[in-house]
């Protein structure tokens, strides 16, 4: 329940974050997807079944709020937790290079798929400029802000797994 | 975990769940073409507040680093300013006098009714797109405080963008520099129908563009782009923005160019939005829920709509269906 609890704020918190207090910080023109680092966090540290639910709220959120089809993004999200929630068996908590490299992995995969649905379909061809003006700077502020939220996500998720034992006990 | 995890259903089977429930939800969306309602909802109830609160912090930050830049700035550009004030009083003198002029003859040819100035509401913007493909963003009023679907936003004197979907206290517009709008517009110097299309591409220097203008159209460098009489969904006449590097296209039959749009979209916080939709004589429906300072309208301003409205409606079907 307590997990519940705190997900849910943590995707309203994460959604807020994005579009709205992110966008003040614009590099470039570019915000960070935060969404995708929350995604990819939890799927590592708690398995395929949580990371696809954390997943589907996530997209549902950001189809309600930007999407012209209801269930895109989510199914979208569903997805990225269904196979980052496959690297749960090789997670250790003090290994960061993983979860970075995973976002890295992520953020590029998603972007191509946005790419080559929204764009790439109307015949605007012209790949190498959306990957050097959009792609590689929203990637590379995606991975910085996850070297910060992915420690928090982290400290949050070591707090509940404590709770939880206690709990159980 | 460990405890839990054998009452667990094995995790392929949730994904085939839960992609089918997305399915589900496309395909709904899809065929009633609008958002499921209560997700929209439950979602603006507990986001739009939220967004509110952080939008008011950050403008008070951002507010803060700004007076200090800007107070050196003002006091040189105060100085500027009042010089320019004389200035233009006097040209209002002589504007006046043409104003009076121009009244009469615009009574003349019964064309005030045409250009009166729409009723607004102004609105805040208090969150923007969710990704950096689109160039959408949210806006603090929504249906309860009388805006629907397809309403004009403009800022300042230039169009902003339109309202692709609407929640009680919330609005989500589309920019005319989305890569996925297009304009139906004309130039208010001859008329001539072109369409504004956004460009994720150019916009990064500054510019959306602008095809299907008539090779033969007498247009210069700088003239002002509005928005089209037989658009179906913009109220004609307002502003879009400048055009520049004209182009015969390669087909030798149209001409295209890039548009300056009129607002600064870099600098967005506030947008007005007309809460007049257009009528377009085809869909009276649509019409219904458009503000009250229409009903003051006199008959005979409505016979002179539908006639004109008939024949924008060939002209439009001429122009191409792209148009938003």
């Amino acid at each position: 329940m307590k997990r519940i609890i705190t997900l849910a704020v943590l995707i309203s918190v994460c959604y807020v974050l994005q579009a709205g207090v992110f966008s003040f910080f614009k590099m470039a023109g570019i915000a960070p997807n935060i969404m995708l680092i929350l995604v990819v966090s939890f799927a590592l540290m708690r398995g395929q079944t949580e990371g696809m639910l954390i997943g589907f709220f996530c997209g549902l959120v950001l189809d309600v709020f930007s999407g012209d089809v209801i269930g895109l993004y989510a199914l979208f999200y569903v997805f990225i937790g269904y196979i980052n929630g496959s690297f749960h068996q090789i997670f250790y908590a003090n290994n960061i290079l993983l979860p970075l490299a995973l976002v890295l992995g992520n953020g590029i995969c998603y972007n191509m798929v946005i790419y080559i649905c929204a764009f790439l379909l109307r015949n605007k061809t012209d790949f190498i400029f959306y990957f050097v003006h959009i792609i590689i700077p929203d990637v590379t502020y995606t991975f910085l802000v996850a070297i910060f939220l992915y420690n928090i996500f982290l400290w949050i998720n070591t707090i509940l797994e404590r709770l939880e034992k206690r709990s159980a006990a | 975990m460990k405890r839990k995890q054998h009452i667990e259903i094995p995790p392929k089977i949730i994904l085939l769940i839960l992609s089918g429930i997305c399915i589900v939800f496309m395909i709904i969306t899809m065929v009633f073409s609008k958002s499921v309602p209560f997700l929209n909802q439950i979602c603006g109830i507990v986001l739009v507040p939220m967004e509110r609160g952080i939008d008011s912090v950050g403008d008070w930050v951002n507010d803060r680093f700004e007076d200090i830049k800007e107070s050196k700035r003002l006091r040189q550009n105060n100085k500027e300013l009042q010089e320019k004030v004389d200035e233009l009083r006097q040209q209002v003198r002589s504007l006046e006098s043409d104003q009076s002029e121009l009244d009469t003859l615009r009574e003349l040819y019964k064309l005030d009714q045409k250009y009166e100035s729409y009723s607004k509401v102004g609105a805040r913007i208090i969150a923007t797109d969710n990704s950096n493909w689109y160039n959408t963003f949210t806006i603090d009023k929504g249906s309860k405080d009388g805006i629907t679907v397809d309403m004009n936003v403009i800022a300042g004197d230039g169009l902003v963008g339109i309202v692709y979907s609407v929640g009680n206290h919330y609005a989500k517009v589309r920019s005319i520099i989305d890569d996925t709008s297009f304009v139906s517009a004309m130039f208010s110097t001859s008329a001539d129908n072109c369409i504004v299309n956004g460009d994720l591409k150019s916009i990064e220097d500054g510019f959306i563009t602008v095809d299907h203008i008539n090779k033969d159209a007498k247009i210069n460098e700088g003239d002002e782009l509005v928005t089209s009489n037989v658009s179906s969904k913009f109220l004609p006449g307002i502003t879009i923005g400048y055009i520049s590097d004209i182009e015969l296209d390669s087909n030798s039959l149209t001409k295209s160019g890039k548009v300056t749009p009129a607002v600064d979209f870099k600098h967005l916080e506030e947008v007005l939005v007309i809460t007049k939709l257009k009528e377009t004589g085809e869909e009276p429906e649509l019409t219904a829920p458009k503000a009250q300072d229409d009903a003051s309208g006199d008959a005979d301003r409505k016979n002179q709509d539908d006639a004109s409205g008939e024949a924008g409606d060939r002209k439009r079907n001429d122009a191409g269906t792209k148009e938003e």
